[in-house]
């Protein structure tokens, strides 16, 4: 799409050459397609100029590049030894009822991804859980439902600034 | 709903973060001394800038521990020279640098500032993890301030060198805070780890020279052009000068981040700051710089924070993350997360840290289950031998050293499940059940003739 | 930084005991295998891939002082460095030990049924080193196997160590990016991207690299074990370059091409025509002699077609006027053969053409400016001037165009655009197709006008740098030129694509002044014996015969080994010619497009049926070795010299005497002998002073399409001709494809691959369009079978 291509070509122009814009390119391919789909990557292949192959080898070593497909809201949950110590495996298997998916699926109806993640640097206020890249620090069980039951309806925001 | 992060206060000894809350407007920065060491540091030179740091003698924050103005002299002379800020902090326990920019991001900028200036360099990159969204947001926020104060983009206080600063943004990767990693990232490749020779001061960014920091080595450059390097080295021992942000983390009644002196204890932060255990619980151990750092056990209470004395104490300062493990928490389910996470993390490009850290992982799996063998247990100790200083960098260390010594220090424990045939601990216990890391994307098949 | 560049100095230092003294800079794991006698065992240090990389962990060893094992691959030897190898340090040896076992988790040890077996360095290295079983107690990683990843080359990724070398290959030396590692950690896994094939035109010397059987060629899988094969050193016939392979024999059939390397030529790299096209099946090949008779054409006895041949020749020479009989060659013959038909065209008086055009072809009007291909590693610029990609023309040289480049060479591509060259190009200056020769003539005068070092400011030019620019369409350009012509006025390595009049890129060098100096230009003849058919004797082009058999001054033609029909960018009007013409009598390899116009056919011995010596574009003479008998059973120059004989005339029946035959008439070939030629042919090459060249003629400018009608680029592309299209593994790669300028896509609303159907002179093609945002407006560009460029295409979405 020639908007993603031009706002693409504002990420090269902060370095010496287009390949190290490829972290911000994904980014940006990712918000406008929900995920990395082959087309989204073959997009940003041509913006930069690289193979779509390179795209996805890039893409495919960050856990927060989505290479299928997932709801409108991601959910994650620091299950690292921090947040588990304090019982984040918990809130984890109430967002699993919840939900009615295991980790790493999404809600029957589209609408939420739920994953476990690696410490996301908030183990003094852990458990930690990032919706859709916002954290939410000392969640407890009793916060699942209300969250879930807001995210059911809240849209997919496609921007990640929290300025 | 859960309520936003309770920022420690300020100790004593407070010289990064000597106030409450936080300070992200540059009109409060600038009020309170903010931008006052940048002029100082424009009227020295790069040599005296150099000499100034190495008078302080501070130890890089970012794990290793590397003398920063020893750091800063090896730079290779060259026409695009550049700094490169390491903010991705992601050692499981480490929180410090995000608490930094979150109370105190123009410290960080005028810190890069000064050393922009100190290199003459083409430019300064903050690679900032990719989960800290909100972190990256608030240092754009605190970049154009700097623009529109004339601190960045045009010549520098009537110099006429230009400095401009960069935020890239990481995507999930723990592999990306080793530095060559960082780089390769930062170059567009895969982030993994390269070779040294050459190393970063030759070939780095954009195989340019590069200076590589730490956020909190870099934030605390401010505060030791203003005081002065001598008056800096004075504060903490001899070999680890200055105050040092510390993340208390796990069974603690405060946790957070505290700024202590590097001459102060762990019974001093843990005890102290951290207001020792919960109600009724007692230590078991507690891990003194990151998960990577062989644990340290409850008559080590009294070792320093300094590096010299957590080396002596058989393990390492690391990042200053500093996790409390109570009695109730399972050794072997605690050794299997710490493993699971490094082997999720391993980069995949080095064969004893991809296979080794996947068969540690494997082999405690097996245990925890029930259904390990004392042969494995003594297997495992085996293959920590064999991975550890066998890697291209310290990844697979890291995913052995700490193993190893759950298993030393706990050895016992960690043979139950065999006797007993399941894991002994009762299902209220901390980590009650442990889930795989992240499940990746299954593999496409490729083109089929 | 790469370890493995030595220096002049030298260090001494200790390797398991052995001292020894090696130039500074030497890799470790080089000095200890040539210089102490030891063999520290690696797998993914390959240093034509580049700097070492200290992946796989298998070299390390103990160095005094260091704290940790190093991983040899990576350290260059210092003065005093004492190195204790497995062979001398139990640490090492367990390290050692430590990474096999790894390796092997997750191998599935299948060594008797792997086709690597036999030949296997993680085998043997598991034999002598390998603790017998691993105490891996849990479940290996399974993945579907074996998976194509293009219908040349299969993948096990059971068998995979994540060496790497696959993946660096197709990301820093053929720079596609195509072939990599995707995931992470334990689940790292080597792919391409959605199913697609791999598709680089050098995928092949994968399988050459991978250490294991993770990588193979699929035409080889489960054909030969390594001990029932010979192995016969010779070189490739694909194309000019001349890369040196080994032909891997069993039971009467060429199971496989290996390279040999080269440094000089090849580099130890082949391209996927040398290394896959088979002149196959052997039962469709022209076997015997055929002539027509009532039912087509006819096998009949050798010495009937040869002398009913021979008369009819004759008799034609004694009715035409000298020259009525023409001679037609494409550079697919060997020296010797080509020797023994110039023999054949003197006692014809015949006229000879051994290249498409006669003017673009005196290559020895270049030696005085031409640069060996090894020049151009060391060229601090690199100009690719026309239409046509390098590789179409010269295969392996496309990769060191690359090296050049990342060694920091400035690369200035000047033409039409949509070539894979461009995106990491210093310079790309955009012109029309088919503008080779005005690009020649404005780079001269350019040079003129910016002066350099070496430059003649008194050379003559074909006109104003404007002028010659706007008739090349890149009037807009100019600064690009000029930047083109400063930098190629240093150390340049030129290469020039279009059909040019070697004149015109003689008036170039003269201007540029590269008779002095490193590098020059490189000519890229369009057949791979064309220089060496015509430093025999067999000059010429075929538009002089196609003009002479279309004025009828030539009544007979011999076709030997090209098929003019499809090769030539005239092919109708050959058609038509030769329809015409009394006498056609081709030699060919399989039925064509100029047998069915003959009234005799003879069979044509291909690559790995002859034996002989051929010139590639350097000038450079090597070795052709046989490990097939002759297709016939008959060599031709067995049966050209019976044919010779039927004309009165004696030619060598053998090899080596047809080349000392040959050394003694032909210059370029004086002070070589059969003998000394050797398995490694070293360049004879003596640069003649330069002359002031005669003015170049103004070129004329690309003619402009009709209305609506494209500018066609279709140069013939390097994955065509006979053998090309016989060979099911190289399917993917002559897959149609249309390249449209950004522009024009959006214009005609064609999206990224939609089928599009392009209509020209030649026919029609039809691919998925590949969108440019450099091809210029206007044209399209194709991989058509054969050779159409310069004519105009209708465009539009197919079906
Ligand atoms: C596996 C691994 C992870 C690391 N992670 C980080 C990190 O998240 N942040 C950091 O500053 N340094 C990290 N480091 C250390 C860096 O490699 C480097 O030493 C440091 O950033 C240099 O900055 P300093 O000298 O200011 O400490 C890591 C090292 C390793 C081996
Ligand atoms: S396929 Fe072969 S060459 Fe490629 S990484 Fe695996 S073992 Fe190495
Ligand atoms: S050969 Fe040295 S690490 Fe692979």
């Amino acid at each position: 799409m020639a908007d993603l291509y031009d706002k693409i070509q504002l990420e090269v122009a902060k370095y010496p050459n287009r390949r190290s814009a490829i972290l911000p390119a994904l980014r940006l391919a990712q918000e406008q397609y929900g995920w990395l789909s082959p087309e989204a990557l073959e997009s940003v292949a041509e913006a930069l100029d690289l193979s779509p192959a390179t795209c996805l080898a890039v893409a495919s070593f960050y856990d927060m590049f989505f290479l299928q497909p997932v709801g409108d809201h991601v959910v994650e949950v620091c299950t690292n030894l921090s947040c588990a110590l304090v019982g984040s495996d918990k809130v984890l298997s109430a967002f699993e009822e919840e939900l009615g998916v295991p980790c790493g699926g999404t809600s029957a109806d589209g609408k939420i991804t739920l994953r476990s993640v690696e410490c996301l640097g908030g183990c003094g206020w852990g458990p930690v859980v990032s919706v859709d890249h916002e954290y939410q620090e000392h969640f407890t069980t009793e916060d699942v439902a209300p969250l879930v039951a807001e995210l059911r309806v809240a849209p997919r925001h496609t921007s990640e600034s929290h300025a | 709903m859960p309520e936003a992060p309770t920022f420690a206060a300020p100790t004593e000894s407070s010289i990064l973060l000597p106030f409450a809350g936080t300070r992200r407007e540059i009109a409060e920065y600038e009020a309170t001394g903010g931008y006052q060491s940048l002029r100082k540091a424009v009227g020295m030179t790069s040599e005296q800038l150099v000499d100034e740091m190495i008078a302080s003698n501070l130890r890089g924050r970012g794990g290793a521990g590397f003398p920063a103005g020893r750091k800063a002299s090896f730079l290779a002379p060259g026409e695009d020279r550049y700094l490169v800020i390491n903010g991705d902090e992601s050692e499981p326990g480490t929180f410090k640098d995000r608490e930094i920019i979150l109370r105190n991001p123009h410290m960080l900028i005028e810190g890069i500032l000064i050393y922009l200036w100190m290199i003459k360099g083409a430019g300064a990159y903050i690679y900032i993890r990719g989960e800290y969204a909100k972190e990256a947001a608030i240092l754009e926020g605190a970049i154009a301030q700097a623009r529109a104060a004339g601190y960045i983009g045009q010549p520098l206080l009537g110099t006429d060198y230009v400095p401009n600063v960069y935020v890239h943004r990481g995507a999930g990767a723990y592999i990306c805070g080793e530095e060559t990693a960082l780089l390769s990232s930062l170059n567009g490749e895969r982030g993994q780890p390269t070779a040294k020779p050459p190393f970063p001061a030759v070939s780095g960014a954009f195989k340019k020279p590069t200076l590589l920091n730490n956020v909190e080595t870099v934030a605390t450059v401010p505060v030791i052009i203003g005081m002065g390097g001598a008056a800096y080295a004075g504060i903490g021992t001899e070999q680890s000068t200055g105050t040092k942000m510390f993340s208390l983390s796990g069974h603690v009644r405060n946790p957070g981040n505290y700024e202590m002196p590097l001459s102060a204890t762990y019974r001093d932060l843990i005890d102290g700051k951290g207001g020792g255990l919960p109600e009724g619980r007692t230590l078991k151990a507690f891990v003194p710089g990151g998960s990577s750092m062989p644990i340290l056990m409850p008559n080590q209470l009294d070792t320093g924070l300094a590096f010299e004395a957590v080396v002596a104490a058989g393990s390492m300062a690391g990042s200053g993350a500093v996790i409390v493990v109570d009695d109730r928490t399972c050794m072997v389910r605690f050794a299997l997360r710490t493993a699971e996470f490094y082997k999720h993390e391993s980069c995949g490009k080095c064969t004893p840290c991809r296979e080794g850290t996947r068969w540690i992982t494997e082999l405690l799996r097996k245990l925890e289950s029930g259904l390990g063998t004392t042969e494995e247990i003594d297997l495992l100790l085996n293959i920590c031998d064999r991975v550890e200083g066998n890697c291209l960098c310290v990844l697979g260390d890291a995913c052995a050293m700490p193993v190893r010594s759950h298993i030393r220090n706990f050895r016992d424990e960690i043979e139950e499940p065999v006797r007993l045939g399941r894991c002994p601990c009762p299902d209220d216990a901390p980590m009650a059940d442990l889930y795989p890391p992240l499940l990746r994307a299954p593999l496409p098949l490729v083109h089929a003739g | 930084m790469s370890a493995t560049v030595p220096g002049t100095e030298t260090v001494t230092l200790q390797i398991d005991g052995r001292e020894i003294t090696v130039p500074k800079g030497t890799s470790l794991v080089v000095a200890a295998a040539e210089h102490a006698g030891v063999e520290i065992p690696v797998f993914c240090y390959e240093p034509r891939l580049g700097p070492p990389i200290g992946a796989c962990r298998m070299c390390l060893v103990e160095i005094e002082g260091a704290p940790k094992l190093q991983a040899a691959c990576t350290m260059s030897c210092g003065d005093g460095m004492v190195v204790k190898t497995a062979e001398t340090s139990e640490q090492a040896k367990d390290a050692q030990d430590g990474v096999l076992e790894f390796m092997l988790l997750n191998h599935p040890l299948d060594c008797p049924v792997c086709d690597k077996g036999g030949e296997c360095p993680l085998q043997d290295l598991t034999f002598r080193y390998g603790p017998g079983n691993s105490r891996m107690t849990l479940p290996k990683r399974t993945y579907e196997k074996p998976l194509p990843i293009s219908s040349s080359i299969v993948l096990d990724r059971e068998r995979c160590i994540l060496c790497y070398r696959c993946t660096r290959f197709s990301g820093d030396v053929a720079e596609d990016g195509e072939l990599v590692a995707r995931e992470r950690g334990a689940t790292s896994v080597i792919a391409t991207f959605d199913e697609q094939p791999y598709a680089n035109a050098f995928s092949g010397n994968v399988t050459e690299l991978c250490p294991v059987g993770a990588l193979l060629p699929t035409a080889y899988r489960f054909k030969a074990r390594p001990w029932e094969i010979v192995n016969v050193p010779t070189t490739c016939t694909g194309c000019a370059t001349g890369c040196n392979t080994w032909a891997t024999l069993r039971e009467g059939k060429v199971e496989r091409i290996l390279s040999r390397n080269h440094p000089d030529v090849d580099e130890g790299w082949l391209c996927d025509k040398g290394r896959f096209a088979r002149y196959e099946p052997r039962d469709e090949r022209i076997a015997a002699p055929l002539h027509r008779g009532a039912t087509g054409l006819e096998p009949a006895p050798w010495d009937e077609v040869l002398s009913t041949t021979a008369k009819r020749l004759r008799h034609l020479q004694a009715t035409g006027d000298a020259g009525a009989i023409a001679i037609v060659t494409g550079g697919a013959l060997t020296n010797e053969e080509a020797h023994a038909w110039r023999a054949i065209a003197d006692a014809l008086k015949a006229r000879t053409a051994s290249a498409p055009v006669a003017a673009n072809a005196a290559w020895e009007r270049l030696d005085a400016y031409a640069a060996p291909l090894a020049a151009i590693d060391r060229a601090d610029v690199v100009v690719v001037i026309g239409d046509q990609e390098p590789t179409d023309r010269a295969g392996t040289i496309d990769l060191r165009i690359r090296k050049a480049r990342r060694a920091g060479a400035h690369l200035a591509i000047v033409g039409p655009g949509g070539t894979s060259l461009e995106p990491d190009a210093g310079t790309f200056a955009r012109t029309l197709p088919g503008a080779g020769a005005s690009v020649v003539a404005a780079l001269a005068a350019a040079a003129v006008a910016v002066g350099g070092e070496r430059v003649r400011a008194d050379a003559p030019t074909a006109g104003s740098v404007e002028s010659l620019a706007a008739q090349a369409g890149a009037a807009e350009e100019l600064l690009g030129l000029l930047a083109a012509a400063r930098a190629a006025a240093r150390r340049p390595g030129l290469f020039v694509t279009d059909p040019v009049a070697t004149a015109d890129l003689e008036a170039l060098g003269w201007a540029l002044g590269l008779d002095a100096g490193d590098g020059g230009i490189v000519p890229l003849p369009a057949g791979a014996n064309e220089r060496g058919e015509r430093a025999v004797g067999l000059v010429g082009g075929w538009d002089e015969v196609l003009a002479g058999l279309e004025q009828g001054t030539v009544s007979g033609v011999i076709l030997v080994g090209c098929d003019t029909v499809v090769e030539s960018a005239d092919g109708e009007r050959w058609q038509m010619a030769l329809a015409q013409t009394d006498v056609v009598i081709s030699v060919a390899a399989f039925t064509n497009g100029v047998t069915s116009q003959s009234q005799v056919v003879l069979p044509l011995d291909v690559e790995h049926e002859r034996e002989g010596t051929v010139m590639n574009l350097e000038g450079r003479v090597q070795r052709v070795r046989p490990s097939l008998p002759p297709i016939s059973g008959v060599s031709m120059l067995e049966w050209t010299a019976r044919f010779a004989g039927f004309l009165d005339v004696a030619t060598p029946t053998t090899a080596a005497k047809a080349f000392s035959a040959i050394a003694a008439s032909a210059p370029a070939f004086a002070g070589l002998s059969w003998s000394t030629l050797g398995e490694r042919a070293d360049l004879h090459r003596t640069r003649p002073a330069a002359e002031r060249p005669a003015a170049p003629a103004p070129a004329a400018p690309p003619a402009a399409p009709p209305d609506g009608a494209f500018r066609l680029i279709a140069p013939r592309p390097l994955f065509s001709g006979a053998a090309v299209e016989r060979t099911d593994t190289l399917a993917h790669q002559r897959a149609p494809y249309v390249v449209l300028a950004r522009e024009d896509a959006e214009r005609l609303g064609i999206g990224r691959g939609d089928e599009v159907r392009v209509r020209h002179a030649a026919g029609e093609h039809v691919g998925p369009a590949r969108i440019s945002r450099r091809l210029v407006p206007g044209a399209v560009r194709i991989n058509w079978r054969g050779s159409a460029a310069g004519t105009s295409a209708t465009v539009g979405a197919a079906g």
